[in-house]
């Protein structure tokens, strides 16, 4: 495939799953300028991928499964980032400008996932906000899609708690 | 409201934060920079590249394959074209003829046995030389042809390039303040057209050409005031950064050259 065509392919994928992949970003550093490098860099890797022409059967558990890592990572370097951080970092609002509640609605969603475990606030937000099934986050996660599916119940009931609902 | 139905409506709010369109113009525009600049390597022009680089790939393996040849089997070849007793042991019989093929001795060394470990230090001694490797390659012609005429042959499809950066050679045409002239011109020209052109170049990339172009013009620098094994060292460095340089601009646009040098980018 001549790089043209290739070109295309990533393009493509970066106009179809940009948006997700930041999305998972932000909820995994809760930093908005973070998030942006983060994706920047997942789809910098993903070219490499794409150019090699290396077969890759599922392109967005692909992208997702290198956040994941690169979020890893990123929690290795910075251990422990305060509830506090997180607030004062600043959760943006986002382009699309909703309503002042609904920012507060994620705010609130965000300072309680960010008190989950790392791992349940994956699948729940792989479940819940990108509608994922478990067998499909398994693919993401490395675990079995019964292991998903025990570990949801687990982390809802968790953020329940942490919300106060 | 049931308790899990509110909790899943504060997640499901999470699925509004997206990339405002700002940013999501920039990183397209810098990935799409990225995937040029780390292109797959069958878009690098040939026509870009240095002819200098064109031929030290066309011609090392071969004079190597030549040296190999001349030290190692011409010898025996000369004596006995039959490709199945090359590397057997001589029949004391054959003693005589193998006096002849001795005589020619004076100007290879008299085994098969030569390591291998030695061809680099023979190649590096005759490579700065360009008569001695010419006529290094006359030999190893001569004998082959005489052993083995499919050989020839083969040799006599050797690329245009490279034969006719051997006829420079030997004529000592392309000398080494002739390479330094031709770099110093390629440096110079690439800092005029990236300079020219600095508003169509994205700021990374152009960052990254420039360091190449001072690394460049300090190992012209260097080229010169030494020995002629150290200045060829430095402008074969200097060369390849410049041939990458090249390759990099012609990935940013439709690239126009005269006299292989690139005059002007279409973006």
């Amino acid at each position: 495939m001549k790089q043209e065509a290739l070109e295309k392919v990533f393009i493509d994928a970066f106009e179809q799953y940009s948006d997700a992949i930041y999305r998972f970003c932000v909820v995994k550093v809760s930093n908005t300028e973070l998030a942006e490098d983060m994706t920047q860099e997942v789809f910098t890797r993903f070219w490499i991928y794409v150019r090699d022409q290396k077969e890759i059967t599922n392109a967005r558990a692909f992208l997702y499964t290198i956040a994941n890592n690169l979020a890893k990572d990123w929690y290795k370097k910075k251990k422990s980032v305060s509830l506090d951080e997180r607030i004062d970092g600043g959760l943006d609002v986002p382009s699309r400008e909703p309503g002042q509640q609904i920012v507060s609605e994620y705010n609130e969603a965000l300072l309680a996932m960010g008190e989950l475990d790392e791992r349940d606030r994956d699948v729940l937000f792989l479940r819940y906000v990108e509608g994922f099934e478990p067998k499909y986050i398994s693919e993401i996660t490395g675990e079995t899609a019964n292991v998903i599916s025990v570990r949801l119940n687990r982390a809802m009931a968790k953020l329940k708690e942490k919300m106060h609902v | 409201m049931n308790d899990e139905l509110k909790t899943k409506e504060y997640l499901t709010s999470l699925e509004q934060i997206k990339l405002a369109d700002s940013s999501r113009l920039r990183l397209k525009d810098e990935l799409l920079a990225h995937a040029r600049f780390h292109a797959v390597k069958e878009v690098v022009p040939t026509t870009t590249r240095s002819p200098y680089i064109k031929w030290l790939f066309a011609t090392v393996p071969m004079a190597a394959l030549a040296l190999v040849l001349l030290v190692g089997a011409s010898p025996y070849l000369l004596h006995n074209g039959s490709s199945n007793k090359q590397f057997t042991q001589q029949d004391t019989q054959d003693s005589d003829s193998l006096a002849d093929a001795q005589g020619t001795q004076e100007i290879a060394p008299p085994s098969g046995e030569t390591s291998t470990t030695d061809t680099p230090t023979i190649l590096a001694q005759n490579t700065p030389a360009p008569t001695n490797l010419e006529s290094a390659g006359d030999m190893a012609r001569s004998a082959r042809t005489k052993a083995a005429p499919e050989s020839s042959v083969i040799q006599d499809e050797a690329s245009a390039d490279s034969i006719e950066m051997s006829t420079m050679l030997a004529q000592g045409t392309w000398s080494i303040d002739e390479h330094l002239a031709d770099v110093t011109l390629r440096e110079r020209t690439l800092r005029a057209l990236i300079k020219k052109y600095e508003a169509d170049i994205e700021a990374d990339t152009k960052t990254e050409l420039i360091t190449k172009l001072d690394a460049t013009a300090k190992l012209i620098i260097e080229a010169q005031g030494v020995s002629e094994a150290g200045a060829r060292s430095s402008l074969d460095k200097a060369s390849m950064l410049v041939g990458e340089i090249e390759s990099t601009l012609s990935l940013l646009g439709a690239v126009t050259t005269e006299n292989g040098l690139i005059i002007k980018i279409d973006f």
